[in-house]
């Protein structure tokens, strides 16, 4: 079956959906922040077949851009996760509902 | 797309979803790590298979190499815990999510599959510099289009740099 670009676009809904998945059921928070990645780089695929069968590069540059704000995005987060576990000892999104610090 | 691309597109396909099942389902967060790996290299296949050589390159350099690279980094310096599935907090939280997540991609897929013509085909025009010079026609939408988001995105990573540094820095401050 010669893939189209409803096969891209599926492959990418199928990407985003486990994303989606592992947010709402996991507990540790660095499993969460990796299926956030998995949910960005689903819509990336979705801008890069947009891009190719549309025939222009700005779903592309969009795509680059992504990239930069997820990077700036995972060096943040992951200093706050490790902030979090230095001062409670303990990594578990269900334990952390208190403000205080 | 010739035979070869289409075997290529089911294998890398069928890798990908694996290896999204894989950080989902893992005990263990280094695990979850790897199979985001696998996931990210066989989306860099898929570029590949797009056309699009300059993202499928960053792609593996970013994303695969990078930030996996700091992934891995802060999970093995946390140590290695491992979470039992279901949280105590909010009963059928597990059930409900996989039921919510899957009526959202039948939700999509039902949209993509109504109309698969409407979606790309009807205004495709055919633009040769992209299809036969991927790199020289990102970086003319770069630097003339998206000039200024481009030059704004050095500004987000020094501030996100900055932020890193004065969240992790000790909370006495120096002590010299």
């Amino acid at each position: 079956m010669t893939p189209g670009p409803e096969h891209f676009l599926i492959l990418g809904a199928i990407l985003f959906t486990l994303g989606v998945v592992g947010v709402l059921t996991r507990r540790d928070p660095l499993i969460i922040f990796m299926s956030i990645e998995l949910m960005l780089n689903s819509v990336n695929l979705t801008f890069v077949t947009f891009s190719h069968y549309l025939g222009t590069a700005d779903g592309q540059v969009f795509v680059f851009l992504v990239m930069t704000v997820a990077a700036a995005e995972v060096v943040v987060g992951l200093a706050l996760i490790v902030s979090i576990f230095q001062h409670l000892r303990e990594l578990d999104v269900d334990e952390l509902d208190e403000m205080r610090g | 797309m010739t035979w070869l691309e289409s075997v290529v597109f089911w294998v890398a396909a069928i890798g990908a979803v694996a290896g999204g099942i894989g950080v989902v389902a893992s005990r263990s967060a280094i695990y979850s790590a790897l199979s985001l790996i696998v996931t990210l290299s066989q989306l860099a296949v898929m570029y590949l298979l797009l056309n699009a050589q300059f993202i499928a390159a960053a792609q593996i350099l970013i994303y695969a190499g990078a930030v996996m690279v700091l992934f891995l980094f802060v999970i093995t310096l946390l140590g290695v815990q491992e979470y039992p599935f279901l949280g105590h907090h909010l009963p059928y939280q597990r059930p409900l999510a996989v039921i919510f997540g899957g009526l959202m991609l039948l939700g999509i897929v039902f949209f993509v599959a109504q109309s698969p013509q409407s979606i790309t085909g009807a205004h495709a025009q055919f633009n040769a510099l992209l299809n036969q010079n991927n790199v020289a026609a990102f970086g003319l939408a770069l630097f003339t289009a998206f000039i200024f988001p481009f030059e704004v995105t050095p500004m987000l990573l020094i501030v996100a740099m900055i932020g890193a540094v004065a969240i992790g820095r000790s909370r006495k401050g120096p002590e010299v």
